[in-house]
């Protein structure tokens, strides 16, 4: 991380480009701390049941996952990924993605455990039960 | 400790009344009212102690053979199964329990009862295990040290321990080698106003026999079926006062 922050850019490295125009924070500020904001929100998260968090491991992966000739995910933390580039380039290990995912979901009916898979009928059950406001 | 011979259950119901009626007063000025207070929260609130989650199981709808909850909640967490049956991970598995007086088996789901008083939490030596305002009990993998301690108090035998690396784990429920897990009642479901995966798919592949929700609101189903029908916790006599209550066991 220390020869990192020590130059002005990172762009001699080839870092993948992630979907849509800009991160949801500069560069520069998410070079040095996307653990900080990661730590952050996920103890949000996980204690607290905070859902609508800025700062998603899960959002990193899906924006960031590049896509093989064949059309499939490659692995975030994958040699020559976004995560890699910079880890290996400056040898510091990830431990993320022995636990976390490494590619977006792609079961069928789920976009992500946002989505609604639920039939009707089975929704207006649910709602019965008080469980959705 | 004489002043403790009351039974922990009814103190807690009468401390729940009481704080019931407490906030229902406080906020009466306010133009709310406390049904509103007790729904489940939105995706960008924090749990509540308002609500506390539970699921009633009626044992006489669960089939003898039907295993759909199992296999559903397999499925939402990536739970493969390794072919090493004493290790691999359960959160959720049926069991049966036999009446040896009359031979009479009645067949249950069994999951992390998500105790008001869990002894998981107890015994924890790091704090990873612990217990969410809204009465979900969970591990906290990032600081969990895979002691097993808690595997151990748990008199349910509700928690697993990875032994091996894992792969393809969902984006909502990262899992991986060296640490303990178990039910989480599907949080990412349930903080978003969805129910989680095992009564999901009791409803639509068995035999019904689930109601999850609001055990702190008084009109919703499961406290009016605990109100008006006998329900039972698998070994009240350690006065844990689970999420899970069953009924016709």
């Amino acid at each position: 991380m220390m020869f990192l922050t020590s130059v002005s850019s990172a762009d001699w490295l080839d870092i993948p480009r992630g979907k849509g125009d800009t991160c949801i924070e500069p560069a520069e500020i998410m070079r040095k701390q996307h653990m900080q904001f990661l730590f952050h929100d996920r103890d949000l998260t996980m204690r607290e049941g905070d859902r609508s968090i800025r700062h998603s491991l899960v959002d990193c992966v899906e924006c960031h996952t590049q896509t093989s000739q064949q059309q499939e995910a490659i692995p975030i933390n994958g040699s020559g990924q976004f995560c890699s580039v910079c880890h290996e380039a400056v040898s510091v290990k990830i431990d993320c993605f022995s636990c976390h995912a490494a590619v977006p979901d792609n079961l069928p009916g789920y976009s992500g455990s946002m989505s609604a898979i639920l039939p009707g009928s089975v929704n207006a059950m649910m709602k019965k039960w008080a469980v959705i406001p | 400790m004489s002043g403790h011979s009351e039974n922990p259950e009814t103190v807690d119901s009468k401390r729940r009344k009481l704080m019931v009626s407490a906030v229902v007063a406080s906020l009466a000025g306010a133009g709310l009212n406390l049904v509103e207070l007790a729904m489940a929260k939105t995706s960008s609130e924090a749990t509540s102690k308002l609500v506390r989650w539970g699921l009633l199981i009626d044992t006489q709808k669960c089939g003898n053979g039907c295993d759909a909850c199992v296999s559903a909640c397999n499925t939402e967490h990536n739970l493969e199964d390794l072919g090493r049956p004493e290790t691999d991970a359960q959160w959720i598995r049926k069991i049966d329990l036999v009446d040896e007086q009359t031979s009479h088996v009645d067949s249950l789901p069994m999951l992390c009862q998500h105790c008001e008083n869990p002894p998981c939490v107890d015994v924890c030596p790091t704090g990873a295990s612990f217990r969410r305002d809204d009465g979900i009990v969970l591990v906290d993998k990032h600081t969990c040290i895979g002691c097993r301690y808690c595997m151990i108090a748990c008199p349910y035998k509700a928690r697993s321990f990875v032994h091996e690396s894992l792969t393809n784990q969902r984006s909502w429920s990262p899992r991986g080698k060296g640490v303990v897990e178990s039910c989480t009642f599907c949080t990412h479901r349930v903080d978003v106003g969805r129910t989680p995966a095992c009564v999901e798919a009791c409803h639509v592949e068995g035999g019904g026999a689930m109601t999850f929700g609001d055990m702190m609101n008084p009109d919703s189903e499961i406290s009016l079926s605990l109100k008006n029908e006998p329900s039972r916790q698998i070994r009240e006599d350690l006065k844990l006062n689970t999420g899970v209550r069953y009924r016709n066991v």
